[in-house]
């Protein structure tokens, strides 16, 4: 009678030790990103006043190389951690938030969240727009691994002496697909030193770095914070090119070396992104 | 799931084969519930602006617990709701709805549960599912469970499931699957010739697993995760040991960093009792041991398992300043507690006696080394690094003496003193980089002197210093409490040692409260001191606050 439990226990147990996967060496996979042509779109919602954004914004950097360069990388600095002033120091006077940044933040949920996270593509996982960067990774991948939907060419035409951007963004859909599209163009800043709250001493000083370099850091949209429709019949057509140029005069704060403009197309009913594309101002 | 646990119970409630009369005398009802608000206003002092308050200006917890019996039939639901969660709760806590629903069938020999449940095997070390309203925790494992007793003695249970993950739905394996097995048997019982033997032992045994699909790009995870651990729990005479070992397979995780080592934990304790006298020692040591059922879940959430912490948990206002939080990836440790009681009538003792308790406890990290000549230590990817078991590493993340000495003068006048040491790494435990290991020495008095039977006079006297952190501190408080109805409470913590003249800070707080039997509401004004919270080493941050709060709770 006893010994039949015993067995019943000793049986339950073999069966659970080949519930096990032991994983052998080597441990990282390497898989191929630099075949394809979609980008995906990384928008890393930060604040120079948050400890771990520092982190994060590595963190996007590194995935771009992995990714063969296929992302485009977005630093929304809004909410709590991206006040001016942030906490009554003076340290922190930069102002990096910007009205479609504020616009999105709110939207998404991404600062009410807790800094940093993200989005990748505005996909919504687990019923939440807002990615944290440690799955930012396994949310881009099979992104990744679909062909793009749209391909989006820029070509920019900068007047050096009168700081004016004129950018031409063309946007052409690689199949017939029903619903309202609309593209998003932006300005991106590299390399703005400014201190920045940060708890990672191999990135730089902690707990503020005061010479950090923010990068991709969003300035600002040329088509309002939601953008503007590619195609006003409620479907878009295989091989058409939808065209806009834009104009804009750069505040001197912007300099143009620094600065990409990055352009997106999204679907308006469920605001995920089909491709994303960005080129330096100069280029 | 939820529908037909829905079902079954309204099959229960209206199925016309049941007697009317019958089934509502045998029927009971039973629940309990509370209910937290917070009004939030500007503080400037605080550095709590309007403009940050951003019209948040309430926060709201609340839940209730509705639980019906009939006979050996039980079920229950859980309603919860943060509307906003207030401040400090995890941001992914709002929503309401009902969290939790389960029906039960127990007798004497097995218990089948589906739906939401709670459960721990041994100490938890593979297993345990609990939740903490205090920290907005809640990890349940909703599916099946099944307990089976087939004699007197022998415990089995298996349970089978999917974790809480605030108010994600499961779906599409966005987290994993965990099934768990777990065997106890108690030699006295079963055995007819141990059943008065002086010695008393209890062995155990578990196996969890978990699944999971492998989402990540760059690293080949292990769908199955399994951890297994062996217990036993030793009585004889005065004595009682009782220890646990488990280990884990690779299981790399955004918590380890993407590690490949296995994982192992170990608790010992032993513990001598008699009147009078207590002594309790434990030692305990985690290696890469956080098991979650989604690897790339950091937050405090979807925890398989559970850590038992074994510092001393303080509850007076200073003392509770640096709460240490259990370090999954590694630490060694020790505490050593002894509880005396001074005779009555003796020198010392005088009339009523006296209590006096020392505890120690020391956390280290573990001793670790590169786990190969081209990785460093912790390095993704990798076997993460090797440790020696036994070797205590060099960084001590926190150490705490308490002395108390616990003393009723008369009939009417009692108090407890309290000398507090502590060594803190606050850097580590509550991730203020680059800020040195806190030094703290802390003293309470706490007195209570009786008015009338029922009417009484409470205070505390409060010192904490530091050169570090936040430097000095002070606190006093007072309560008069009324028997069994009423309690005014005013409290003072003040950060006179601050270096920053504009942070010496007065963080007042009154309050007062009115019990009716079960029901108990509490209304509080005042300035919050940001800090931690934390139960059984699992913490949560509490922003600096300023406002009202309100707390009714009850059970009926």
């Amino acid at each position: 009678m006893k010994i039949r439990y015993i067995i019943l226990v000793v049986l339950i147990f073999a069966v659970s030790f080949n519930s096990c996967d032991k994983v052998d060496a080597p441990f990282i996979e390497s898989r191929d990103y630099c075949n394809g042509n979609k980008k995906v779109l990384i928008e890393d919602y930060t604040g120079h006043g948050c400890v771990n954004c520092p982190g994060a914004a590595v963190l996007a950097q590194e995935l771009k190389e992995i990714f063969c360069g296929r992302a485009v990388i977005i630093a929304v600095h809004a909410g709590y951690f991206a006040q001016p002033d942030f906490e009554n120091n003076p340290v922190f006077a930069a102002n990096f938030t910007t009205e479609a940044g504020n616009e999105w933040d709110t939207y998404f949920g991404n600062s009410a969240k807790g800094n940093p996270n993200g989005l990748i593509d505005r996909v919504r996982v687990n019923d939440s727009y807002v990615i944290y960067p440690q799955s930012w990774a396994e949310v881009a991948d099979p992104l990744l691994m679909e062909p793009a939907e749209a391909f989006i060419t820029i070509n920019n035409d900068f007047n050096v002496s009168n700081n004016t951007l004129s950018t031409n963004i063309k946007t052409e859909f690689q199949q017939d697909i029903e619903g309202s599209f609309k593209v998003i163009v932006c300005i991106t800043q590299d390399n703005i030193i400014a201190p920045q709250k940060n708890n990672d001493p191999e990135i730089g000083a902690t707990p503020i770095d005061s010479t950090y370099v923010h990068n991709h850091v969003l300035r600002g949209t040329l088509n309002g914070s939601w953008g503007e429709y590619v195609s006003t019949t409620g479907a878009v057509a295989m091989n058409e090119v939808y065209e806009k140029t834009y104009d804009i005069e750069f505040p001197t704060s912007w300099i143009a070396e620094d600065c990409h403009v990055v352009a997106f197309v999204y679907n308006e009913s469920n605001k995920q992104v089909l491709q994303a594309e960005e080129i330096s101002v100069l280029d | 799931m939820k529908k037909a646990l829905a079902l079954i119970v309204l099959s229960f409630l209206f199925t016309p084969m049941v007697k009317a009369q019958g089934f509502l005398s045998k029927s009971e009802v039973h629940g309990n519930f509370e209910l937290d608000g917070m009004y939030y206003q500007a503080d400037d002092a605080l550095g709590i602006t309007d403009s940050i308050i951003n019209g948040n200006e309430f926060g709201f917890n609340g839940f209730a617990d509705i639980i019906y019996t009939l006979g050996n039939f039980s079920a229950g639901l859980r309603y919860e709701a943060y509307l906003p969660p207030i401040a400090g709760f995890d941001r992914n806590l709002d929503g309401q709805g009902i969290a939790n629903l389960w029906a039960s069938y127990t007798t004497d020999r097995f218990s089948i549960t589906i739906g939401d449940f709670y459960e721990q095997f041994g100490n938890g070390l593979t297993l345990r599912t609990y939740t903490e309203w205090s920290l907005g925790y809640d990890n349940a494992l909703k599916g099946a469970r099944f307990v089976f007793s087939p004699i007197d003695g022998i415990i089995l249970k298996g349970v089978y499931g999917v974790q809480r993950y605030f108010w994600t739905k499961y779906e599409n394996n966005n987290r994993g699957i965990v099934k768990g097995f777990d065997a106890e048997i108690n030699l006295n019982d079963v055995f007819n010739g141990m059943s008065d033997s002086k010695i008393k032992l209890t062995l155990g045994g578990s196996a969890v697993s978990k699944y999971q699909s492998d989402q990540n790009p760059f690293y080949k995870m292990p769908k199955n995760v399994a951890a297994f651990a062996g217990r036993f729990n030793l009585g004889i005479n005065k004595f009682n040991f009782s220890s646990e070992y488990a280990y884990k397979i690779n299981d790399p995780s955004a918590i380890n960093n993407y590690i490949y080592k296995p994982g192992a934990a170990f608790i010992f304790s032993g513990s001598y009792s008699t009147k009078g006298l207590g002594i309790y020692a434990q030692f305990k040591r985690v290696d890469n041991m956080s098991y979650k059922s989604d690897q790339a879940v950091t937050s405090n959430a979807l925890d398989i398992n559970f850590l038992p912490p074994l510092i001393e948990a303080h509850t007076y206002m200073l003392a509770a300043m640096y709460p240490y939080a259990t370090q999954p990836n590694g630490e060694i440790g020790f505490q050593i507690a002894i509880n005396y009681k001074v005779p009555k009538k003796s020198k010392i003792g005088g009339k009523y006696g006296m209590g006096v308790s020392i505890n120690y406890s020391q956390m280290n990290n573990i001793d670790r080394s590169a786990p190969n000549d081209t990785a460093y230590i912790g390095q993704s990817g990798t076997m993460g690094w090797n440790s020696d078991f036994f070797k205590f590493g060099k960084q001590i993340f926190n150490r705490d003496l308490t002395i108390e000495i616990d003393k009723k003068f008369n009939k009417k006048f009692k108090s407890t003193f309290k000398y507090i040491y502590q060594k803190y790494d606050i850097a580590t435990i509550q991730g203020h980089t680059g800020e040195p290991i806190v030094n703290a020495n802390i003293a309470i008095i706490d007195m209570t002197y009786k008015l009338t039977s029922k009417k009484a006079l409470r205070w505390e006297l409060q010192g904490l210093w530091t050169k570090e952190d936040k430097g000095d501190w002070a606190a006093a408080l007072i309560e008069y409490t009324v028997s069994p109805h009423w309690f005014i409470t005013i409290a003072d913590q003040y950060n006179y040692g601050n270096k920053h003249s504009n942070e010496k800070i007065h963080y007042y707080t009154g309050s007062f409260g009115y019990t009716l039997n079960t029901m108990r509401i509490a209304l509080t004004y005042g300035r919050q001191r940001e800090g931690v919270v934390c139960v059984g080493g699992v913490c949560r941050q509490v922003p600096a606050s300023n406002g009202f709060s309100l707390t009714i709770s009850g059970s009926f």
